[in-house]
């Protein structure tokens, strides 16, 4: 490969842009897509092959994709500050983990809580990079944050409830 | 996995969603292709440049005053650039192999789940005479209007792409296509307000 990027390091992009293009839909077919499509406008503008890059391409596929339809809904702006984030990063279950659980948790998410967390959690961005990312201020991030952790708790608590003898 | 913190449950379960491998392999094949093809234009360009530098000085002045002439006889849009634009829009989003969203038979079915469209998808007559079977459909969008890709088959297994979106104004203009490029077929008609793009390796 060419363009000072080699295979290994175009399967660990695609690897990541396919991620976050799950987090977005929480769907894998049209993950696929959007990451075919968003690979080839790089590919044809002979963009920069970075993540940065390609998660802005995927970022605004999906959005054109769905915005006939799906506005992504962000949530009104609270006063939260990092340390209520912080302190919120406890394991979601005491009880035993599955990914199954995690899934249909994540489900219930809004897409761009889901999406906030996924760059925080997997990525490693800071809320400022995610807001930037996003195009939306960083207290807003901070709150889709903690929204999303108490609604996996929540969900979580749900299902305690539920499976209790 | 028991008392991990909730982000590395988060981390843990991305990390183990991976792209399926049949389209990481389309997808790296594709940046090896276009890397090929600019590796050998890159190599051919820098030959011919300093090899041609005082041709190319002339190329650009004749080019620059054909150019300033054309501008002033040349219409801002026709229906020849709007259907050389269709035309290759159709044939790269044909390339593109999109797995389908919708599976089903026949466009009744289709219609049940296309409920987004702005238009009713209909069965095309020219459809019926070449004998394509329907495999399904998804949403997609021609010059930027909602439109429905519906993947078909003929008796051989050849793969075609039909496209339906709404005979907007700027479609009524055009007249039928029938183009082949690159070894596709391209033809565009309309019937009953409905505007049809069909490409495939054979359309007759």
């Amino acid at each position: 490969m060419s363009s000072g990027t080699s295979a290994e390091d175009i399967e660990i992009l695609l690897q990541s842009g396919y991620r976050y293009a799950l987090s977005l839909t929480h769907n894998s077919t049209r993950a696929e897509d959007i990451l075919q499509d968003a690979w080839y406008s790089v590919l044809h503008a002979d963009g920069p092959r970075n993540k940065p890059y390609i998660f802005r391409a995927i970022r605004s596929r999906f959005i054109n994709q769905y915005k006939r339809d799906l506005l992504i809904p962000l949530v009104p702006l609270d006063d939260i500050n990092e340390e209520d984030y912080s302190t919120h990063d406890t394991p979601f279950h005491h009880q035993a983990y599955n990914d199954e659980y995690l899934e249909q948790a994540l489900s219930t998410l809004r897409t761009a809580e889901r999406e906030a967390l996924f760059l925080t959690a997997v990525e490693g961005y800071t809320a400022q990079e995610v807001a930037e990312l996003t195009d939306q201020p960083r207290g807003t991030i901070l709150s889709m944050l903690h929204r999303s952790r108490v609604k996996i708790k929540k969900y979580y608590q749900t299902i305690d409830t539920d499976t209790a003898p | 996995m028991k008392n991990e913190p909730a982000t590395q449950q988060i981390k843990h379960y991305y990390e183990q969603k991976k792209l399926s491998p049949s389209k990481l392999q389309q997808l790296m094949d594709i940046s090896q292709q276009q890397d090929e093809k600019e590796t050998s234009l890159n190599s051919k360009d820098n030959r011919w440049f300093f090899k041609n530098k005082l041709s190319i000085a002339a190329s650009i002045f004749f080019a620059f005053i054909i150019g300033t002439q054309m501008f002033f006889y040349l219409p801002t849009e026709n229906n020849e650039a709007l259907a050389e634009r269709i035309t290759k829009e159709i044939i790269l989003n044909h390339q593109k192999q999109f797995n389908i969203e919708f599976q089903g038979d026949n466009i009744n079915e289709l219609r049940t789940h296309m409920q987004k469209l702005d238009f009713n998808l209909i069965q095309s007559s020219r459809i019926t005479e070449l004998g394509l079977k329907i495999i399904g459909t998804r949403y997609c969008s021609i010059q930027g209007e909602i439109a429905a890709q519906i993947k078909l088959k003929d008796n051989e297994g050849n793969s075609y792409t039909l496209y339906e979106t709404a005979l907007k104004e700027n479609l009524e203009k055009l007249t039928e296509i029938e183009k082949t490029v690159n070894g596709l077929a391209v033809t565009t008609w309309s019937e009953h307000g409905v505007f049809f793009g069909l490409v495939g390796s054979k359309t007759n």
